[in-house]
């Protein structure tokens, strides 16, 4: 009986003693590794730092970055991976943040809250001065209380309003909220598009049930009531239902709030079914892992909202930025790549002029007024948005079109 | 080893579990307080599935229930943690009842199917009923456990609450199993037919099975809220049930110590593989099926075979 008992101690002992030295040994791997990026950085730009300060200034200036690298929004998080890591290549070459290394401690949340939670306390143990969230609201809120605790200056890529109502001023958004882009898509379908008739169409979970009301009332603003509001779970599969009941209220634009795959999915059926009223839909169809899914027959007559299109910029700097990441990717960059590109290159900037100190970073992210980025001209109010502008894009070519843009 | 000999490896045993938050970082004792919970969990599934050999798949969905009971009540009216402990593990108790009821008449496939059913339809609950469970968005502001005015808000601490609750239930576990109840369940999990003739009532065992290990995944659920202090549906939908039961297969059903590795271990396993970066879950995939095939009774098995084979070797000292 007690060598069983004695068995399991040895595997429990391991299991437990295992993880402690763990973090010491990544720690030791670093230094050689790291040394001579930092020297030559030091070396070639930095030649005339005080030796005093060389002293305190530490190896390289790390930031945390988790995203969902696997499960259903992978492809998503690749993108957002890929802008971080051209930002931070970009930063590197130049010799750095003061002549310190930028690192990125890239950590995978699998979609999951539990996940995200692990991989936030990992990235926290390598001391970190500031983090990316690629993550979505419940993840973010399953965050935001270790980020108010570590008092971690936190630049957020989910656009639900509620991330940044939750008071903590630590957490910054920079993406266009979704009440700010359902009430421009109104705009565009009534004005842009003459529509009398609107029909809505959402997806049944909080970030589409939240939106239809705003959607509701900024339509009541041009004195007209929706002829049709329907929506379907994104489980779902068949939306035939719901669109012959757009169909039979013979509405003329139908406003769409969803997920990629019932995006792709409704536009599908739409065409089965005949329809070819004119969609304009949130930032889905922005999306290029979307628009590689769909056929040129369905993308006619889609409109999305999306917080930029960097390759339709005429900018110098933004276009070169395209041209980057096609050269590193071999795609052309959505909003997510552009805005970790943003959001690594923020922090950069910010960390340039304030120092490392955490308190000092954040009141340096509140001071950013008009910071020009890839996909927004960046500036905080006080609850910590910095997404300004949305954009409605014509897909109907495959590509996106830049249309309109609406400006808060 | 002398007289006091055979407590040596309890004493090695007991003091790496309480050293252990000392020499390492919040992001271990994180894994180390969610382990602490599965462990729970698994003890409570081991109930239906290890000794009753009842395939049940709305394990999380009480886990959800407990959380959600706990949850609500501290942040909707305030009420301290040492009250909706106890009554997340009433209400998951309660729905054990109600689901156990009509679904234990079920048998194998069909039991699975059922229970999956339940579980599916709690998380959909959880997600539209958006004035009581607050939808998707998930459950925010859950005021800390604390004793007296001893507050339980950072995972040191919390980690031996979690001690003191995975002894008492472990304990308790232990006392059914080796009771006339336990032993009713392994005749259930042998023979139900036979159980039944030697006069065993089979239905109310197994509901009285099901319902406890609704009452244990309460309990953890309930820790799982005050743990994270935040709780949202997704967690507790299909994939956390399977996580459960793959939990216990890979420990080995039947046995308390199965419970405790297969949770320790599978919540360390992804963790460890991370530095894998794209690959590590692949590789985690890789690593159960392996362990499935090798170990068909779980680490647990394992390790009792490496046992016998020791004790073959080496005559015990006792048996001289």
């Amino acid at each position: 009986m007690h060598k069983k008992i004695l068995i399991a101690a040895l595997i429990l002992g391991m299991v437990l003693t295992a993880c402690g030295p763990a973090v010491q040994e990544q720690t030791t791997q670093e230094i050689p590794t790291e040394q001579p990026t930092q020297l030559a950085a030091t070396e070639s730009t930095q030649a005339t730092t005080e030796p005093t300060q060389a002293a305190t200034v530490p190896d390289t200036i790390k930031i945390g970055f988790v995203a969902p690298l696997t499960t259903a929004n992978a492809l998503m998080g690749w993108s957002m991976q890929q802008g971080a890591q051209l930002a931070a290549q970009e930063i590197n070459d130049a010799g750095g943040i003061n002549g310190v290394p930028l690192e990125l401690i890239i950590e995978d949340n699998s979609n999951t809250a539990d996940v995200a939670v692990n991989a936030i306390n990992r990235v926290l143990s390598e001391n970190p001065v500031a983090l990316i969230l690629g993550s979505t609201s419940a993840q973010t809120l399953a965050m935001e209380p270790i980020i108010l605790e570590n008092t971690l200056p936190t630049i957020i890529m989910g656009s639900s309003p509620s991330l940044t109502d939750q008071g903590n001023p630590w957490v910054f958004a920079t993406r266009a909220d979704d009440g700010f882009a359902a009430t421009a898509a109104v705009k565009f379908a009534v004005e842009d598009l003459g529509a009398k008739k609107v029909g809505i169409f959402h997806a049944a979970e909080e970030f589409g049930t939240s939106v239809a009301p705003i959607i509701i009332s900024a339509l009541a603003e041009y004195g007209l009531e929706p002829a049709a509001v329907v929506s379907a779970p994104s489980t779902d599969k068949d939306y035939s239902a719901q669109l012959l009941e757009l169909q039979a209220a013979d509405v003329d634009v139908i406003l769409v709030w969803v997920l990629p795959a019932p995006g792709i999915l409704l536009a599908r059926q739409m065409k089965q079914l005949g329809m070819d009223t004119p969609v304009v839909a949130n930032p889905v169809f922005g999306l290029s892992q979307v628009l590689v899914l769909m056929t040129p027959e369905e993308l006619a007559g889609i409109y999305s909202m999306t917080d930029c299109v960097p390759s339709q910029s005429t900018d110098e700097k933004i276009l070169a930025f395209v041209q980057a990441y096609k050269d590193r990717t071999g795609t052309t960059p959505d909003l997510f790549g552009a805005l970790s590109y943003d959001s690594v290159k923020l922090f950069a900037d910010v960390i340039t002029q304030v120092g490392t100190d955490l308190a000092a970073i954040q009141a340096g992210l509140f001071a950013v007024t008009g910071w020009p980025g890839v996909c927004h001209n960046y500036s905080f109010d006080a609850k910590g948005r910095g997404g300004y502008d949305i954009s409605t894009v014509d897909i109907s070519t495959g590509t996106l079109k830049v249309v309109g843009t609406v400006s808060k | 080893m002398g007289r006091y000999g055979r407590y040596i490896p309890w004493i090695i045993l007991g003091c790496t579990i309480l050293l252990f938050p000392l020499r390492t970082s919040n992001y271990y004792l994180q894994i180390a307080c969610l382990a602490g919970i599965y462990i729970i969990l698994i003890i409570g599934y081991d109930f239906i599935l290890g000794w009753a050999g009842l395939l049940s798949l709305s394990h999380a969905a009480f886990y959800g229930i407990g959380a959600y009971t706990s949850a609500l009540l501290s942040v909707n009216f305030s009420i301290p943690f040492w009250v909706t402990l106890p009554a997340a593990a009433i209400v998951a108790g309660l729905f054990g009842l109600v689901v156990g009821f009509p679904t234990l008449r079920l048998r194998g496939h069909y039991l699975a199917l059922g229970t999956l059913a339940f579980g599916e339809i709690v998380v959909l609950v959880l997600m539209r009923w958006r004035a009581v469970t607050r939808g998707v968005d998930g459950v925010t502001g859950i005021v800390p456990a604390s004793f007296g005015l001893f507050v339980f808000d950072n995972n040191k601490s919390y980690y031996y609450l979690l001690i003191f609750f995975i002894l008492i239930l472990a304990i308790f576990a232990r006392r059914i199993h080796q009771s006339r109840f336990g032993r009713a369940l392994i005749a259930i999990r042998t023979a139900e037919v036979t159980a039944e003739v030697s006069g065993i009532d089979t239905n109310r065992i197994k509901l009285l099975a099901f319902i406890l290990s609704a009452v244990y995944a309460g309990i953890a659920g309930s820790l799982y809220a005050y743990l994270f202090r935040y709780i949202s549906p997704e967690t507790f939908g299909l994939h956390q049930s399977i996580t459960i039961l793959t939990m216990l297969l890979i420990g080995g059903g039947g046995s308390i110590g199965g419970s405790v590795l297969g949770a320790i271990l599978l919540s360390f396993l992804p963790e460890w593989l991370r530095f894998l970066k794209d690959y590590y879950l692949l590789l985690y995939g890789v690593g159960i099926v392996l362990m499935m095939a090798f170990m068909p009774d779980g680490v647990i098995g394992l390790a009792k075979k490496i046992i016998s084979k020791i004790k073959f070797r080496l005559p015990l000292r006792r048996n001289v």
